[in-house]
């Protein structure tokens, strides 16, 4: 539950920081609206004065059309003046040369009348009269031709300022012209402002497409994760359910467990009566041996006693049953002692420890060493490994084993025993092998099985409890114990010790 | 190792027929020897601290005891004699049927001399209580012998 609190708690502040940011990126794009807006405005209000300006260029233009009408109209008007002046210098030439011819005739008349003055005397102060009449007209003539310069200069004034108006007036276009370029100028720079607003206005649409994306995306999120938190919320359901059911099966659990605890006492007090029953069997197998070896040591001691103090008294039948009778007792002796031991492999075994099969081998060998050297047993083994077993019972196993191969030897050769170890599926497979007489696989069942013999007490003496024993001690050490034989030339005992 | 003075030896054996049997045994011996037989382990602490009819009882010099006595066993009468200061010099030789190491382990705790047990042959059984003879009471070296 503690976790789940965590988890919700860390996802609401997930939540709340998205938000944040979220708010953040809506102000930023209210921001970045506002700004374009502006900038369209700015663009509208440029558009308005480019507009304004081009109609004061056209109206100006307009203008300087009617100034130049005008300039020609009054070139062409001086041009006319100037062209009746010049018929007027044109007549006055040609009245001056008129007046010259005249003054000439004059000159040729003053002379014929000087000739006739002599003459005509009367005459001559009429001719005075008419001769100042005459300086008075060329006065009046110099006046006129004076008149005429200060017009001509007038004129020339005149046309200068023209000249100077039109200079102006050149001035004045280029003036028109220049603002006229810098107006294109300013039209093209306001076409490229145009243009990079209209990149800036594509940018900032193509960022907001981005923040729309990033908005859906934001949106995704959000939405992603309210699906996520109400998945969590269901998980809690879900978890609190199953906590629930973990309680339910808890409880039961308990339930199960006094149960069991129930079932354990019983089956304590099971094990306990079971112990008591094994105890109280072991009791019987020890009190029958110990009280059934009794009588029979009171039978075999008293048939020999007998048979030491009357030997010669009596005759050989005597001597052959008293044989029998001892005999007999001292088999039953043997029986009742493995019968006894067998019963006592579980009950009677020992902790289990480490033991070094080598050195089992090696106390084996030890212990039978005398059989070994009578029989010139030749006995080899592997590498051995260490185990955790009852050391006396595996030692009691090797024993049995190699005692039987020994036993159940060739006549026509010494025996050869060879001991060996591998590992397999966790447990360590042994294996005596002999060279001896064989037996018949037919028999694998028997021969485990307590007191079951396959050959004679006369030809291999025993009690026929060997291999059960061994196959006690085997299982109880979790293993199992099995053999291969073929019939002359040889036995292999496997057996298993888990790892 | 001429032995003039006669060694007092307690058997302690239910069984009639084993009591015959060292009796038998001990007879060809060497060691002059008084044996004293008692059938329980009562009689046997009886015999032991001289009481009832065991007031004149001899303190024997060597005690052979089996195990399994009616009343009381062999075990407790070992004890007894081994915790009490006048007669845990005595040698207590066991000699028994069993051979269950419990017997064998609970018996030298109590500080047994040895633990032997009764062969079922007779000859083994005569060479047992004959080296017990041999060595108990020609070699060893006893207190007040």
């Amino acid at each position: 539950m503690n976790d789940q609190g965590k988890t919700k708690e860390e996802l609401i502040k997930e939540l709340q920081e998205l938000q944040q940011e979220n708010n953040t990126l809506k102000a930023l794009y209210d921001k970045d609206i506002t700004g374009r807006k502006q900038a369209k405005q700015e663009l509208i209000i440029a558009d308005k004065e480019l507009v304004f300006q081009k109609e004061e260029k056209k109206k100006r233009a307009a203008e300087l059309i009617i100034a130049d009408k005008e300039l020609t109209f009054q070139s062409k008007e001086k041009e006319k003046r100037a062209a009746e002046l010049i018929i007027a210098n044109k007549e006055l030439a040609f009245q001056n040369r008129e007046k010259e011819k005249r003054s000439d005739e004059l000159i040729i008349a003053d002379k014929e009348l000087a000739f006739q003055n002599e003459e005509k005397g009367k005459r001559a102060a009429e001719l005075i009269i008419a001769d100042k009449e005459l300086v008075f007209q060329k006065e009046e003539k110099k006046k006129r031709a004076a008149e005429l310069i200060i017009a001509d200069k007038e004129l020339t004034f005149q046309s200068k300022e023209k000249e100077n108006r039109a200079a102006e007036l050149i001035i004045a276009n280029k003036e028109l012209a220049f603002q006229n370029e810098e107006k294109e100028k300013r039209v093209e720079e306001l076409g490229i402002a145009n243009k990079e607003l209209a990149f800036q206005n594509k940018e900032k649409e193509k960022r907001a497409a981005e923040l729309i994306i990033a908005n859906k995306e934001l949106a995704f999120q959000n939405e992603e994760k309210e699906k996520r938190a109400a998945e969590l919320v269901i998980a809690n359901k879900e978890l609190t359910f199953q906590n629930r059911e973990k309680e339910k099966r808890a409880d039961e659990l308990i339930l199960a467990n006094k149960e069991l605890a129930f079932q354990n006492e019983e089956k304590e007090k099971r094990a306990a009566e079971l112990e008591t029953a094994n105890k109280d069997l072991e009791q019987f197998a020890y009190v029958a041996t110990h009280d059934l070896q009794e009588p029979l040591r009171m039978i075999s001691s008293y048939t020999q006693l007998l048979e030491r103090k009357y030997k010669d008294k009596l005759d050989q039948d005597a001597n052959d049953y008293i044989h029998f009778a001892v005999d007999g007792a001292i088999r039953m002796q043997k029986l009742l002692n493995d019968l006894l031991e067998f019963s006592r492999i579980s009950s009677r075994g020992k902790g289990f420890e480490q033991v070094d099969t080598s050195n089992i081998l090696a106390q084996v060998i030890s212990n039978i060493q005398l059989l070994i050297a009578e029989n010139s047993c030749l006995i080899t083994n592997d590498d051995l490994p260490t185990l955790i077993a009852d050391e006396s019972q595996i030692i009691r196993v090797f024993q049995n084993l190699i005692g039987n191969a020994i036993k159940f030897k060739k006549k026509s050769e010494f025996p050869k025993i060879h001991i060996s170890c591998k590992k397999q599926n966790n447990m360590y497979q042994f294996s005596v092998a002999d060279n001896g007489i064989g037996m018949e696989m037919q028999y694998h069942d028997r021969i485990f099985i307590i007191f079951q013999r396959l050959h004679s007490v006369k030809d291999y003496p025993g009690t026929g409890i060997g291999l059960s024993i061994c196959k006690r001690i085997v299982e109880r050490h979790g293993g199992k114990i099995w053999f291969e034989s073929i019939v002359n030339e040889g036995t292999t005992f496997y057996f298993t010790i888990p790892v | 190792m001429e032995n003039l003075k006669l060694v007092e030896i307690l058997l302690i054996e239910d069984n009639p027929g084993d009591a015959r049997l060292t009796q038998e045994a001990l007879k060809g011996g060497k060691v002059k020897n008084n044996l004293h037989i008692v059938y329980d382990g009562k009689e046997a602490t009886d015999f032991l601290f001289k009481r009832n009819q065991y007031q004149n009882a001899p303190r024997p010099d060597l005690i052979i005891l089996d195990l399994n006595l009616p009343k009381k066993n062999g075990q407790e009468v070992l004890a007894e004699i081994k915790v009490d200061d006048n007669l845990k010099s005595i040698p207590v030789i066991i000699l028994t049927t069993s051979k269950a190491e419990e017997d064998i382990i609970r018996s030298y705790n109590l500080h047994a001399n040895c633990f032997l047990s009764k062969p079922i042959d007779l000859n083994k059984f005569f060479e047992v209580v004959k080296s017990i003879e041999d060595f108990w009471l020609t070699l060893v070296k006893l207190p007040g012998l």
